[in-house]
């Protein structure tokens, strides 16, 4: 036991090992935008990562993925870089904006079909949509790319030292005079993307019931549920832009080799002032406790399976939780999925997800999800009562120590990649704000901490969905 | 339009900066302190291997890289990909060893594996404590015997499956790699791997894994002094302690070569033929090291920022083809990088695309690139220059050698900026002698480009070893033969014989062997205290054979026409008799090839005497009393169904019978065929023994495939 808490210590170390020797340093520019800073002088390249909201909360109700859609068409220009009459190309987009409208609502009308092709061919005389990437491969800035993160939209490129100045003004224009051009293909190409998950997903319906069942009306029921395909308007668009963009939703890295002083000045140049306005501070809906046990069913589950889930507390920290994850279920190792196997057999497969939907600041859920070949009879309460018992009594050390183990493990075989690194922080970092970002590996949670938050999770009451064929 | 060009050219920065290769290991303790680069120390260990210290003090983490000069251009393909995964994955559960990974793993850190032409090398990232335990592990494993034919098979399974799932995933950019890797495509190089045989492997990790060809190095926060000393330690299992179980001995570099050009995989199903094909154009990199690195990387800055901007994009613009997106990325193997553009297009626009490339290319030099051209692509230079170096693996294997600073190249960047134009044009010219290609995936290969590399991206028959077949009819268990048996008759040859149909398989097919009509080779034939012999035929399955040999500078010449045949040697010929002649057209015959091209044809029966395990390998051995042949068997093995022994019984002139046996190793594939490049023959139980090695076999066919 003690060899594996070595093991694990000294992973933790390996981890916190992976990082530049100095730790990241935090600096607000005056506009509010928010910086990590973590010069490496080993590094020869400077990794940048801009982590935004990009999850249902921040998205506008019936068009969940529209901030993710924004942050891939903002990297084809603005008013000022790309625009050839950019007057022009704004009426042209506006007018193509509502011939998509029209067109989407009623796919047999030919003349919206028509209006569409033409101001398509307008807007693409009026507009370069390559002139933003050229600025940025001559700035220079090499592979900038969009990914989703967890419940953040993360956009990432590396750059060197000398061309930090003009990447961050690129930065600024973008966030500034953002044209939205290409908006309703970029939507569609988000939206299909979201429906071959949902697709791909065989347990989708029962935890979008689940939600449901427990957080109906909040952005995690949007989150959870098929995308609506309605095409965003254009000022939607534009304040959901201002919204996710503002700098004080907003964090950066850089991760690489640069001066952190003078990197400081450039930054306090280019980041000056924001002309976007202040986000409302809207007051989230807080859910109601369960009184008691919520039960619904779903057909059309390939193999009879139960999601059972319980609300959590709003966390500081998602270090305990993902290590309370990991215990009870890793693959085909955990102590609930042995639990549940000596109860019903080798066939019984068992995951466990938190917080599911993924939303920064929100109330989601502690989802279990066990399907069994052999049948229903009895899953729910076996579920029910192994959580129960595991919540019981603090986890065994060794294995909190190895399931923490092949978490570190995962996360080095992530963070090994420098920009990867910057916009895992990044997108943490927006994630869980009041979580100090780290470059550092996470810690080794100790079995009380997580035995408390377990024993408060779920001895809660739980919404239970079963799926069958 | 093609253009062809080595492969050390582009891994020549690891050749001029790799280990030593033929080093005398120094004695114990006897570590010189050769040059301190700033920051770093380069010493020897006491077995000979190359130890580069790099302190970095305060950094929590250390890299150790271990790596050899033994690259995928020798011996054999796949031999090298798969001796270095030997050392990181196999095991030895016998006498509770994990494999180095696992030891690596339990540490905490991480192992990956890199391959290249030239150069292979285990990538370890620990802890900055552990790396004592991780080098020792490394020792450990370098020191190992050699794994059991049954873990031999794991790993090469393992291999040949993770291979195959990148390719069939990504097959463009597995192309892209392979390609830096002078490998002609997925099918040849999946199946090189499945080929290798455990003992061939051995070979290589005899003569590759060396010390003399070994450097280590360590970036971590540790003193030089305490790191030789916990790396060459006496006692315990250190690198240091680690040596070579056999005398050094060469290998032979196989011709391996980037073939520039527009390569194709066209889609199989119909269906997929009207999909959109995945482009990727590969531009390997300059090595910041080399000569005139900054002129090239700025002239490839004119013709591309990262697929937009550049001579690149006006010249598509001008071709209509405008609306191609390119998106940018790597792909790098131990010895090189390449900048590789992907993007999709239909079949159709493939070929525009292809010359559009070109053209752009081209007109650098025809056109010289203008003053805002460099100045736009200068701005960009030290980013593209860098790309190679963005990991700490690549950065610390880099101090093996003493290549110059960044700050070399920002300083030529920086004098390029004020020179004229004209001083780009060695640039320009260094870029476009770079090799470069264009991979395409899908549709229909274009009939209107020249010289299209037509390529497979996986086997298309399972390249793991089909099951081994049922009998039929059943074998029979004396594993001594009886009297010769009567002659099989035509309808005995088609009677069932699924390891007959399996070796035929394994070896090109019925089809392409029923066409095999010879071939012209090229060989080398050592024998034990012998000089050595230069073997080039030309050999017709009706019998004609010209056949030089040449030793010591002195050639014999054989023609064999119809009955008659001669050999000449100088002025002197003679005519050979009728059991010369036959004996010389036995050896031609005995060819595992020319034996399964005369089954198929009819011509000859086999019967099955046995099967058994030789070796760790399981094996039919198959007799045939047929065509010429007194008594003859073939062994092949049950897994790969390739014909590893060819074993022969002649009664001589005098009565005396000698016993020949022909182990056949290193298939390779050669056009549809996949013919061996090795024997050993080992003449009346080991009496004589000789090894001929192939450089060159082509086959001969009766009629050209339609």
């Amino acid at each position: 036991m003690r060899r594996r808490r070595r093991e694990a210590a000294a992973l933790a170390a390996l981890l916190a090992a992976m990082l530049p020797a100095q730790a990241p340093a935090p600096f607000t520019a005056p506009d509010g935008t928010r910086f990590l800073l973590a010069p490496d002088p080993s590094a020869v390249a400077v990794h940048w990562a801009v982590a935004s909201p990009g999850d249902a909360a921040h998205d506008p109700p019936g068009h969940e993925g529209l901030s993710l859609t924004l942050v891939h068409t903002s990297l084809l220009g603005t008013w000022h870089t790309g625009s050839r009459d950019h007057e022009r190309e704004h009426e042209a987009l506006m007018w193509l904006d509502e011939a998509w409208q029209r067109m989407l609502r009623d796919p047999r009308d030919a003349t919206a079909a028509d209006d569409v092709k033409r101001w398509d061919e307008q807007t693409r005389e009026l507009a370069d949509p390559r002139a933003f990437l050229r600025r940025m491969a001559a700035a220079p800035a090499w592979r900038p790319e969009v990914q989703s993160i967890g419940p953040t939209t993360v956009l990432t490129l590396s750059t060197t030292r000398a061309g930090i100045a003009a990447v961050a003004a690129m930065l600024v224009e973008r966030r500034e005079d953002q044209a939205m051009r290409d908006l309703p293909r970029t939507w569609l190409r988000t939206l299909e993307e979201r429906n071959r998950v949902h697709a791909g997903d065989p347990h989708r319906a029962m935890r979008a019931e689940l939600v449901a069942l427990t957080l109906a009306g909040t952005p995690a029921e949007r989150a959870a549920r098929l995308p609506d395909p309605a095409l965003p308007p254009r000022d939607v668009a534009a304040a959901t832009w201002a919204l996710t963009q503002h700098p004080s939703a907003t964090v950066h890295v850089l991760l690489g080799d640069f001066d952190l002083a003078a990197t400081r000045t450039t930054l306090a140049r280019a980041f000056a002032a924001t002309l976007l306005p202040l986000p409302p501070q809207t007051p989230g809906i807080a859910p109601q406790p369960l009184a008691g046990v919520r039960r619904s069913s779903v057909r059309g589950v390939a193999t009879p399976a139960v999601a059972v889930g319980w609300l959590l507390p709003l966390l500081a920290n998602g270090d305990t939780l993902a290590a309370a994850c990991g215990w009870l279920a890793d693959g085909d190792d955990g102590a609930l999925v042995r639990r549940l196997r000596q109860a019903r057999g080798n066939d019984c497969r068992v995951t466990v997800s938190a917080p599911w939907p993924e939303l920064a600041g929100e109330t989601t859920l502690l989802v279990v999800e066990a399907a069994d070949p052999k049948g229903l009879a009895g899953l729910a309460d076996d579920v029910l009562a192994a959580c129960r018992d595991l919540a019981a009594s603090p986890p065994p050390a060794a294995e909190l120590d190895a399931s923490h183990r092949a978490r570190l493990r995962r996360w080095l075989a992530g963070n090994r990649d420098p920009r990867a690194q910057a916009a895992a922080v990044a997108a943490q970092a927006v994630a869980w704000p009041k979580q100090p970002a780290s470059l550092a590996a996470p810690d080794t949670p100790t079995p009380a901490a997580v035995h408390d938050l377990l024993r408060t999770v779920l001895t809660r009451q739980a919404a239970i969905v079963e799926g069958t064929p | 339009m093609t253009r062809r060009s080595h492969l050390a050219a582009i891994g020549l920065l690891a050749a001029c900066a790799g280990a030593p290769t033929n080093s005398p290991a120094t004695g114990a303790g006897n570590a010189d302190a050769a040059t301190a680069a700033v920051g770093r120390t380069t010493t020897r260990l006491r077995n000979g291997a190359t130890l580069v210290v790099q302190r970095v003090p305060g950094r929590p983490q250390a890299v150790l890289q271990v790596g050899v000069a033994a690259g995928a251009v020798l011996f054999a393909p796949g031999a090298a990909e798969l001796a270095v995964h030997v050392v990181a994955e196999a095991g030895d559960a016998a006498n509770s060893r994990p494999s180095l990974r696992r030891r690596i793993e339990q540490l905490g850190g991480l192992l990956q594996v890199h391959v290249g032409p030239l150069t292979c090398w285990l990538d370890i990232r620990v802890a900055a404590d552990a790396w004592p335990a991780a080098a020792k592990a490394v020792g450990e494993a370098l020191a190992a015997a050699p794994p059991t034919r049954a873990e031999f098979e794991r790993v090469r399974r393992d291999v040949v499956a993770a291979r195959t799932a990148a390719l069939t995933d990504d097959p463009a950019g597995g192309m892209a790699r392979l390609l830096l890797l002078g490998e002609s495509g997925g099918d040849r190089y999946v199946r090189a791997l499945a080929d290798r045989d455990a003992s061939e492997v051995t070979t290589f990790l005899a003569r590759g894994w060396r010390p003399e060809l070994t450097t280590v190095v360590l970036a971590a926060a540790a003193e030089p002094a305490a790191a030789l000393a916990e790396l060459d330690a006496e006692a315990g299992a250190s690198i240091g302690a680690w040596r070579a179980a056999t005398p050094p001995t060469p290998m032979a570099l196989i011709d391996r070569r980037f073939d520039s050009g527009l390569w194709w995989s066209p889609a199989t199903a119909p269906a997929a033929a009207a999909a959109p094909c995945q482009l990727a154009v590969v531009m390997p990199l300059p090595d910041p090291a080399e000569p005139r690195a900054a002129d090239e990387i700025l002239a490839l800055g004119c013709l591309t920022l990262e697929g937009v901007g550049g001579r690149l994009e006006r010249v598509f613009a001008d071709r209509g083809l405008g609306q191609v997106r390119w998106q940018a990325t790597t792909v790098a193997t131990a010895d090189a990088t390449a900048l590789v553009l992907r993007t999709e297009a239909p079949g159709e626009q493939v070929a525009t695309i292809w010359r559009a490339l070109a053209a752009a290319r081209a007109s650098l030099q025809s056109v010289q690139p203008s003053r805002s051209e460099i100045d736009l692509a200068r701005v960009r230079a030290p980013l593209l220059a860098r790309l190679q170096l963005l990991d700490d693996g690549v950065r610390a294997r880099r101090l093996r050698s003493d290549d110059p600073s960044m700050d070399a190249i920002d300083r030529r960047l920086a004098e390029l900026a004020t020179a004229g134009p004209e001083a780009l044009r060695e640039g320009v010219d260094r870029l476009l002698a770079r090799p470069f290609a264009c991979i395409a995936v899908g549709g229909a290969i274009a009939s209107d480009v020249p010289d299209v590399h037509a390529f497979q991206p996986t086997p298309t028959a399972p390249s793991a070893p089909p099951a081994a077949a049922t009998p039929s009819p059943s074998p029979t268990p004396a594993a001594t033969a009886a009297a010769p048996a009567a002659p099989a008759t035509a309808s005995a040859a088609a009677r069932p014989q699924p390891w007959l149909e399996q070796a035929a398989a394994a070896a090109g097919g019925a089809a392409a062997l029923r066409r095999l009509d010879g071939w012209r080779s090229r060989a080398e034939t050592r024998a034990e205290a012998a000089p050595a012999l230069l073997d080039e035929q030309e050999w017709r399955r009706d019998g004609a054979l010209t056949r030089t040999r040449t030793v010591l500078g002195e050639s014999l010449q054989t023609k064999l026409a119809g009955d008659g045949g001669t050999e000449r040697l100088g002025a002197v010929a003679r005519q050979l008799d009728a059991a010369a002649i036959a004996t010389a057209r036995r050896e031609l015959r005995r060819h595992p090839l020319a034996l399964l091209a005369a089954h198929v044809r009819g011509e000859l029966a086999f019967r099955t005497v046995t099967t058994g395990e030789a070796a760790d390998r399981r094996l039919a051995v198959l007799e045939t009393n047929d065509g010429g042949f007194e008594r003859l068997r073939m062994h092949i093995d049950v897994e790969s169904g390739l014909v590893r022994a060819v074993e022969s019984w002649e009664t001589m002139p005098d009565g005396s019978v000698v016993h020949l046996h022909e182990a056949w190793q290193d298939y390779r594939p050669v056009g549809v065929l996949r013919a061996p490049f090795h024997r050993l023959t080992t003449r009346d139980d080991g009496v004589q023994r000789a090894a001929t090695a192939w450089t060159a076999w082509t086959p001969v066919f009766a009629d050209p495939a339609k």
